[in-house]
């Protein structure tokens, strides 16, 4: 049934929301509820308040005063609360929209790689164009630097070079959808390939095949294999299914988080676009083995150019019959807020709230959306479960360790040859991974993203797994001009900027640390002292923190101030 | 008289010299005390110039170039440096222009206030230029103790000094830590 | 024989109901555990994190971590103090609290605890982060500077007045009470003076226009003892301890 789609090219100027083919619309509330309906039969509900908001935003380039106040009386909920998402997912804005919105990312690969001096140039050529260039944390492009969101649609390889004909598009006036193909990313091909990526994948054959078990039994197969969570966590997966499914409810939900956000991974859009089927397929099975009955995909905004693929997708799944009469999938866009990759504050995101970490217990698997049981897991891991269904727990065994079994997609960025994406067995040294995208002769590697690890030469050997440093996911190369102080003031700032605020050693430790590592530079007679405190802070905020956002945003500094005490 | 006498200078930076009032007022008890201690530079002896000292007390935070100026040379002067009262811990009221862009205070002050005459913001060589903001003595400098209050209760000066003298470390008594 | 259900709290045995936190447990009790964002009467929330107490380990929030027999809880240790001390400092570096010119001064349950945990200064630069004021009310006065997101005035509306008036909005360092009303000010919400959310606020931030400067300095809710004996007191329950009865108990 369902056709491949390797190698598809996707279509921006698409009939349904969201378009790139035509600039911002000006508001227009007959409009506006056309595009929601489009959406969502049921759009003006408390809990689908963020999606409106979504939904206006990256319509009409803005959500206005009296777009709020409209959005707020359909839904039947105070205007202060849609300021209260207004202000904290940011990609919601308020003002005018400029003809084009540019968004860069400003992790410290893309800083490497000429953030600063692009935007300089950027700002001067444009002076006069109808433009707005700003920064956010990560577009999940970080192996095609330098490159940004032009409302909304990510627009790679930008350079030097090409810099005046990105110029000339932005003063002409051509709508961001009908730019010259080069710009847009390119589909996705595996650097290195493993059997999650390349076995012989049989759409609907996995299914067809739970459908005579019993959960447990499917329960049975995801523990046989032993499949550990690969959003970053390892959890493993049977356990969180059965915390969910042995709960005593009539409605039980399951989500896909796709809302990888962590600095220098882009692992899921590979999943979301080339292997769509075997992601929608493992949350079928998932769902069997739970018994939920409704399903979500929360995209995060980044991927919106995404969306269209991923319900056509869904509309097959649904055509074929699998999907639709006892469980169905919709699909939920993000709006800027990395926190909102943790499970439970995806949860309230999912809402309509602010994405605020809930305290655990209760963990979802008990009381989750809605207070239902839910489980939550990363697209991955989705497609992780078709594969071993498909193709047996033994086989899935094989390769990895019996601790972390499996293989799984790393994404690579930074100074080296071959960024891009490597499926690897899990186990496998780092040094191996480096071989294969040609960073051999890196001066450290970060492994596991902003909150994983900085490893140096001498730790080269360690390996990419759930048990060892950092675990593996996204791995940024440095060579060895690159400043250690740097990355971690880089990743400092990231969390700073992406801490949701909700506790005390987060929301003022993120600002304290940074200042801290401002005073080991500008004030080098009290540099012993300020490393004293930084090491403080971090145990303060790793310990005292509300969730692992705060518990690791100290990581990076603490990482800095170890290497240097070791090598003092 | 062969005890050793401990040197101490004090100063009031961006403050309001209300924490020198309150050192005054221990009364009596400056008796006893001045007989071991040997002020060096201050508003108390009028000595412009700091020599080398046992205890710095500093008063106030950090509003223009001259107070960072003068903190330096108490930092390099004194082996104990201690921040006394609000202004020098956090700012304190002076730092409550920090809301305001220090273009807009200066307006404010010299330009469009209720009952300016001749309009001008002052510029003469002689006044050091402000700061963008005001910042406690602890952002720019290494503090050992900090005596808070508004002004720090007279005991809790006396407590220092005493501890200094005494080489112990000073401890401050429920009653004795005030913010206000 | 029915189990008997406690746990230990610094070697003391703390009995417990079925659903009580461990803070909720150790206040029927009767022992002091430091808190600024929990209220008896309301939800807890778990943002300032001055409960944080230690078990097998594992450092948690005492408001929401669920009692259990047999637990072994350390709330005392210096360890836990300085760590209550560095969270104190952060969220008087956060803000602009200005003490000396701040109408709640002496009692003050921010300050109250620092002086218990024996600060004298901030140890963090100072943010002197811009926020707004609020005095569009006849009835209240709103100070942002001084708000420790605790979120007491937004469970207390939801959860006692029935009323929404205060919520956070933003996020991380730009987190900010928002209030309920078309225009953002309080004059326009339906705020009342007798409202609990208007009274529940451990700091100045939401402030009743009038009755203050009356307790001589000395004579104020936390002049003479240490909030470990008195409990997160309002101001105007000074003059009757016994007044919050499902409140903190005092305790000597």
């Amino acid at each position: 049934m369902c056709r491949r789609l390797r190698g598809h090219r996707l279509s921006y100027a698409a009939t349904n929301w969201p378009r790139w083919d035509h600039h911002f619309l000006p508001w227009d509330p007959t409009l506006a509820e056309q595009l929601l309906r489009q959406r969502q039969p049921t759009p003006f509900r408390p809990d689908w308040l963020l999606q409106g908001l979504v939904t206006l935003q990256f319509s009409f380039g803005q959500v206005s005063a009296a777009a709020q106040l409209w959005l707020a009386n359909h839904c039947g909920v105070a205007i202060t609360d849609v300021r209260a998402l207004m202000s904290f997912y940011h990609f919601l804005r308020e003002s005018e929209p400029p003809r084009y919105q540019l968004y860069f990312a400003n992790n410290i690969v893309e800083q490497q790689n000429g953030l600063e001096p692009i935007l300089n140039r950027l700002r001067s050529k444009l002076a006069s164009a109808d433009c707005r260039l700003e920064t956010t944390s990560c577009i999940g492009q970080s192996d095609r630097p330098l490159s940004a969101l032009v409302n909304g649609l990510p627009v790679v390889g930008i350079n030097q070079d090409n810099l005046d004909e990105l110029c000339q598009l932005l003063n002409s006036g051509v709508p961001v959808g009908r730019w010259p193909e080069h710009w847009f990313p390119p589909a996705d091909d595996l650097r290195h390939a493993g059997p999650m990526t390349r076995y012989d994948y049989h759409p609907g054959m996995a299914l067809r095949h739970c459908q005579k078990l019993s959960s447990e039994a499917i329960i049975g197969l995801i523990s046989q294999a032993g499949l550990r969570g690969l959003g970053g966590a390892g959890f493993p997966t049977a356990l969180k299914w059965l915390g969910c499914q042995h709960q005593p409810a009539a409605t039980r939900y399951l989500i896909c988080n796709a809302d990888e956000g962590e600095p220098g991974t882009f692992k899921d859009r590979y999943y979301l676009r080339q292997q769509t089927d075997p992601v929608i397929e493992g949350m079928l099975i998932a769902a069997r083995a739970i018994g939920a009955s409704q399903g979500f995909i929360y995209l995060r905004a980044e991927y919106l150019y995404l969306y269209h693929h991923l319900q056509q997708r869904l509309e097959e799944w649904r055509r074929q019959g699998y999907l639709g009469r006892d469980f169905d999938i919709e699909v939920q866009v993000g709006a800027g807020a990395y926190i909102c990759g943790e499970e439970s504050a995806l949860i309230n995101s999912l809402a309509g709230q602010r994405g605020i970490p809930r305290p655990k217990p209760p963990f979802p698997g008990e009381r989750g959306l809605f207070d239902k049981p839910t489980v939550v897991n990363n697209v991955e891991t989705f497609a992780a479960v078709t594969c071993i269904i498909q193709q047996g727990p033994a086989a899935f065994r094989e390769q990895g360790s019996d601790t972390s079994p499996g293989t799984r997609v790393h994404s690579v960025s930074g100074d080296c040859p071959r960024p891009g994406l490597y499926e690897l067995a899990q186990g496998t040294p780092l040094r191996r991974l480096l071989q294969l995208c040609g960073g051999e002769q890196a001066g450290c590697v970060q492994v596991g993203g902003p909150s994983g690890a900085l490893l140096f030469p001498e730790q080269f050997d360690s390996t990419l797994d759930f048990d060892s440093p950092g675990r593996g996911g996204a791995i940024m190369v440095f060579d060895q001009t690159r400043s250690v102080a740097d990355i971690a003031g880089n990743f400092t700032r990231f969390f700073r900027y992406e801490s949701c605020g909700f506790c005390t050693p987060c929301r003022a430790g993120t600002v304290a640390l940074e200042h801290l590592l401002k005073r080991l530079q500008q004030q080098p007679e009290r540099r012993l002292q300020a490393m004293e405190d930084i090491m403080e802070l971090s145990e303060l905020m790793a310990e005292t923190s509300h969730c692992g956002l705060g518990k690791t945003a100290a990581l990076p500094a603490r990482n800095l101030i170890s290497r240097w005490v070791a090598h003092d | 008289m062969t005890e050793p006498r401990v040197k101490v200078a004090t100063c009031s930076l961006a403050g309001c010299f209300g924490c020198h009032m309150s050192f005054l007022d221990m009364d009596e008890a400056i008796v006893p005390l001045i007989q071991r201690i040997e002020f060096d530079r201050s508003p108390l002896t009028d000595i412009k110039q700091i020599g080398r000292c046992d205890i710095g007390l500093v008063e106030g935070g950090l509003c223009n170039t001259e107070n960072r100026e003068v903190l330096h040379q108490f930092r390099a002067h004194c082996n104990i440096l201690v921040a006394v009262g609000a202004c020098a811990i956090n700012g304190g009221v002076p730092a409550m222009r920090n809301h305001y862009p220090l273009a807009e205070c200066l307006a404010e002050s010299y330009l469009n206030g209720v009952n300016v005459v001749n309009p001008q913001i002052p510029r003469d060589a002689e006044l050091p230029p402000l700061l963008e903001q005001v910042i406690p003595i602890g952002q720019e400098v290494r503090v050992d103790y900090f005596l808070p209050g508004c002004p720090p209760p007279a005991a809790a000066f006396m407590e220092i000094v005493s501890a200094v003298l005494e080489q112990r470390e000073p401890q401050l008594e429920y009653q004795q830590r005030r913010f206000d | 024989m029915t189990e008997k259900r406690s746990f230990t709290l610094d070697q003391q045995e703390i009995p417990f109901q079925p659903g009580d936190s461990i803070l909720q447990a150790a206040q029927r009790a009767g022992v002091y555990v430091p808190h600024l964002c929990f209220h008896p009467d309301f939800s807890a929330n778990g943002s300032c994190r001055l409960c944080v107490v230690s078990i097998a380990g594992k450092t948690v929030a005492a408001c929401h971590y669920p009692a259990r027999s047999g637990l072994q809880v350390t709330m005392n240790n210096s360890r836990l103090q300085q760590q209550r001390l560095r969270l104190l400092q952060l969220l008087f570096a956060e803000g602009n609290h200005f003490c000396p010119s701040c109408e709640v001064s002496g009692s003050c349950q921010l300050q109250a605890l620092a002086y218990d945990l024996g600060m004298t200064h901030y140890h963090y630069d100072p943010f002197y982060p811009q926020r707004p004021r609020d005095g569009s009310h006849p009835d209240f006065f709103i100070d942002t500077d001084r708000c420790i997101f605790c979120d007491l005035c937004g469970r207390a509306g939801t959860e006692q007045d029935h009323k929404p008036v205060y919520r956070l909005g933003g996020r991380g360092e730009q987190t900010r009470l928002l209030i309920y009303s078309a225009s953002g000010k309080l004059g326009d919400s339906r705020a009342a003076a007798d409202d609990k959310a208007a009274h529940v606020c451990p700091v100045g931030c939401i402030l009743p226009r009038e009755g203050h400067y009356r307790d001589p300095i000395g004579e104020r809710v936390y002049d003479a003892s240490p909030i470990h004996w008195v409990g997160n007191r309002r101001r105007d329950q000074h003059a009757a301890p016994a007044a919050d009865s499902a409140g903190d108990p005092s305790h000597d």
